[in-house]
């Protein structure tokens, strides 16, 4: 069979940066092809190549044998579609508007019933079900991706491409959506799906790409694979190193808290000792942002007390918290935590330059490169990349720059919320092994939010579980049990405990 | 092996192009201000010389002033329209206040506190209440103008000021007019408050991410209340040094300094530091902005037609550098 999508030694050189180096794969039609590998391997990159919004290098790019030269309006001539990693929705606008845009039906005015009722056929037939009435604004994560899941299936793409589109669907929306690819393979189109999940790219694809680098490892069929082998492709690394746990806790205390409330939460008692990682587990919406966000003074406390090495202390505002040695490694760093355009100096030693102020408040450049330095290595960052712009960094490194910012100051206690999240798995590992590697050197605590229940439990000293804003469950080490967390998280504690 | 070293020096090659061309990308702006010294020079004898090189100097000197306040403000993420207004407003209150017979000194130093007091009303505005500085800075402007016509009855002050407020815009230090030694050390004041300074970095880092730098601890309110109040105060000392200048204090004065004062900091917002208001950038802007008003006049071209030259090259210079680098606005 010919191939319906060839890329031949597709290069793409960033000023200082190699993200793609002469890549080759064929496409066939109705196959299910998986790109995977760690962040920064070039996957994002490549589909966007493909799909026309980045211009290559060098190298070439052959669809039913022409050549195809970039452009999105060409790309889609060509029968190319993508769903970005990045939402592409128009905000006010609703799913129809959205979904139509470009392709607005009526002659002279905009006719959104005649889509209306076209996009209501569309969802019978693929069984994706959206509120096409209310602007996409107010839609969770999930929603916004079902509509851009319709989008590109309303295009009727001969090539389709999905950068990580499960990442933000519930189990049952993923099952629909892999049978919707599955449907359409057998119709002959060429999906091409990228994905962080290993076990989807078992359940789904034909033939499996790696990438790592910025080049190719390898294009295998499914059947020749296994996770190990997989993994091992992905990052030349054992799988027991996933997850690297060397802390050491101590029975000193560092944190405690009193009947602990806010307008969202409410903590009966908490503590976290020195070295210690105290996981909280639940589901989105529980409470565990709102708490950590309680600690660091963005969000109000009504009542209760809150010790610091068994002194009574109060926390207005982020910069009492930081004065104290608590940090803050918010979620979405891009948003929350970095400034995209300066350079990774400026984003490490942005809370502390009054280290580095001389007369009149001048800066000492010289301290505080040597200061960013120091914390850098700490992290295991390359130093070389000092004067980088942080929007051209990889989910991880953007990840060492958020924790290196912390360590200017001795810290006493990480607040850490989904610091893994959209990062690969090489990058987690290593970003545990450092977070470890700090908290036994300084001796710190660390609150750790996570939504991924075998990191947590991986990671974890002792684990809180919280359902609407109360904390359910506690569980020590010796009996974390996925099962119990999960009850605890869905259902509460009573109800586990009544079924024991 | 001689194919890789082949290799090995195409690579220092291209990287050598790939300097030159970063190098003439970020200070393109600055390269066209040479270029066009060195035409004007070229077509016209008389440009070259000291005396009408400190001739745009003072011309630009209270424009820099107004354009430094707002590069500081848009480092921070904000806009300031109120300035042309503000300018024009604390002129006719110096000059009011002088008349009526009080100490220039204290008429100075009143001014300028009034000029800091409504900078702070801004700030007020925009980082307590929550107004778009767009939209609050379009309020404060018509307040600032309709204040300045009502202490005046709409009429100009003339008086003659005693001889040392008159020195603010008429004197010289050695060679070089006072207006020009204000803004020098406004631009270099700017210059270091901005670039080396910790409160500079904190600015741009509230106006690059305004959450960001709030859970990084930072006192976000106080700082875009800071950068209004620093924006105004400057275009105070623009105003003063303007009346002084004119001998009078005219109620519709300063108004031009807004656009020209804006047109010089988005000139600035491509070289130098691309993508940000920076100081040396604006100082460029507004070197561009006075050579080639200068130019023109020294060519015989009618002032009208200047106009039309001088917005087309400020939207030239942005084109080309928008081209490369986002510039957000």
């Amino acid at each position: 069979m010919e191939p319906i999508l060839r890329v031949i030694n597709l290069e793409k050189i960033y000023p200082g940066v190699v993200a793609l180096k002469k890549v080759n794969i064929d496409f066939y039609p109705g196959e299910i092809h998986a790109i995977v590998g760690e962040n920064g391997a070039g996957k994002s990159t490549l589909v966007e190549i493909i799909s026309g919004s980045i211009k290559p290098t060098g190298g070439k790019i052959i669809i039913d044998g022409k050549e195809f030269h970039g452009g999105v309006r060409e790309a889609l001539q060509h029968g190319i579609a993508i769903v970005h990693q990045e939402r592409a929705l128009v905000p006010s606008f609703n799913p129809v508007q959205n979904i139509y845009l470009g392709y607005e039906k009526g002659r002279i005015f905009v006719d959104d019933n005649q889509a209306l009722r076209e996009l209501k056929k569309l969802m019978e037939d693929t069984g994706i079900h959206v509120n096409l009435r209310i602007p996409v604004k107010k839609m969770g994560e999930g929603e916004k991706q079902l509509v851009e899941i319709l989008r590109l299936l309303r295009l009727r793409p001969k090539i389709m491409i999905l950068d990580e589109p499960t990442a933000s669907l519930s189990k049952d929306e993923i099952k629909v959506l892999f049978s919707i690819l599955r449907k359409s393979k057998k119709q002959g189109v060429s999906v091409v799906i990228i994905t962080h999940h290993l076990e989807e790219v078992f359940e789904i694809a034909d033939r499996v790409t790696v990438l790592r680098n910025g080049k190719k490892v390898a294009t295998k069929s499914i059947n020749d694979l296994d996770e190990d082998t997989l993994i091992n492709m992905m990052i030349e690394q054992d799988i027991e190193a996933r997850y690297p746990k060397t802390n050491v806790p101590s029975s000193e205390e560092i944190l405690k808290l009193e009947k602990f409330r806010t307008p969202d939460v409410y903590v009966e008692e908490f503590e976290v000792h020195k070295g210690e990682i105290v996981g909280l587990a639940g589901l989105v919406g529980s409470g565990r942002t709102e708490f950590l966000e309680a600690l660091y003074g963005i969000r109000r406390k009504l009542d209760g007390k809150m010790y610091l090495f068994g002194k009574e202390i109060s926390i207005r505002s982020p910069y009492d918290a930081i004065k104290k040695g608590i940090f803050l490694i918010p979620e979405d760093r891009n948003r929350k935590s970095l400034f995209l355009r300066f350079n990774v100096r400026y984003n490490i030693t942005i809370s502390f330059l009054h280290k580095f102020a001389r007369f009149f408040g001048l800066l000492n450049f010289g301290s505080e490169k040597r200061g960013a330095i120091n914390a850098l290595k700490l992290v295991r960052f390359d130093i070389n990349r000092l004067e980088d712009k942080v929007k051209n960094l990889s989910g991880g490194n953007k990840q060492k720059v958020s924790l290196g910012r912390w360590l200017l100051e001795k810290p006493v206690l990480y607040l850490m919320d989904e610091p893994t999240q959209g990062i690969d798995v090489g990058a987690k590992s290593e970003f545990f092994q450092v977070m470890c590697s700090i908290m036994n050197q300084f001796g710190v605590g660390v609150i750790l939010v996570s939504s991924d229940l075998p990191e947590l439990i991986a990671m974890s000293d002792k684990i809180y579980v919280f359902r609407n804003g109360m904390v359910v469950d506690k569980l020590n080490r010796e009996e974390f049990s996925s099962k119990r967390i999960l009850n605890s998280m869905l259902m509460g504690k009573n109800q586990v405990l009544n079924e024991r | 092996m001689r194919d890789e070293f082949k290799g090995e020096i195409n690579m220092i090659k291209s990287h050598r192009i790939k300097v030159f061309w970063y190098a003439l990308e970020k200070y393109y702006t600055f390269f066209v201000l040479l270029i066009l010294i060195l035409i004007f020079s070229i077509i016209s004898p008389m440009f070259l010389t000291i005396r009408n090189i400190i001739n745009v100097l003072r011309q630009i000197s209270m424009l820099t002033m107004v354009a430094a306040g707002l590069t500081i403000c848009r480092a921070a993420g904000e806009m300031d329209l109120s300035v042309g207004a503000l300018a024009g407003f604390t002129g006719v209150v110096v000059a009011k206040l002088i008349v009526a017979g009080v100490n220039p000194l204290i008429s100075v130093l009143l001014t300028l506190l009034l000029g800091i007091t409504f900078g702070f009303l801004n700030g007020i505005l925009v980082a307590i209440l929550g107004v778009p500085s767009l939209i609050a800075t379009l309020g404060t402007l018509s307040i600032a103008r309709g204040a300045a016509l009502t202490t005046t009855n709409g009429k100009a002050i003339y008086s003659d000021f005693p001889s040392g407020f008159a020195f603010i815009g008429e004197g010289y230090l050695g060679i070089i007019p006072f207006p020009v030694v204000i803004m020098t050390i406004v631009v270099v004041i700017t210059y270091l408050l901005l670039e080396r300074s910790k409160l500079g970095r904190h600015l741009y880092a509230v106006g690059e991410n305004m959450m960001a730098a709030r859970l990084a601890g930072l006192p976000v309110t106080f700082y875009r209340i800071l950068a209004m109040v620093l924006s105004s105060f400057m275009a105070s000392i623009a105003g003063i040094v303007l009346v002084a200048r004119l001998g009078s204090g005219q109620p519709t004065a300063g108004g031009e300094y807004l656009m020209e004062g804006l047109g010089a900091v988005f000139i600035g917002m491509t070289t130098f530091k691309p993508g940000q208001a920076n100081t040396m950038g604006t100082l460029t802007g507004a070197l561009l902005i006075g050579i080639i008003a200068n130019g023109l006049l020294l060519l015989g071209i009618s002032t009208y037609i200047q106009e039309i030259i001088k917005g087309a090259i400020m939207i030239a210079a942005v084109i080309a550098a928008v081209y490369k680098e986002e510039i957000n606005i």
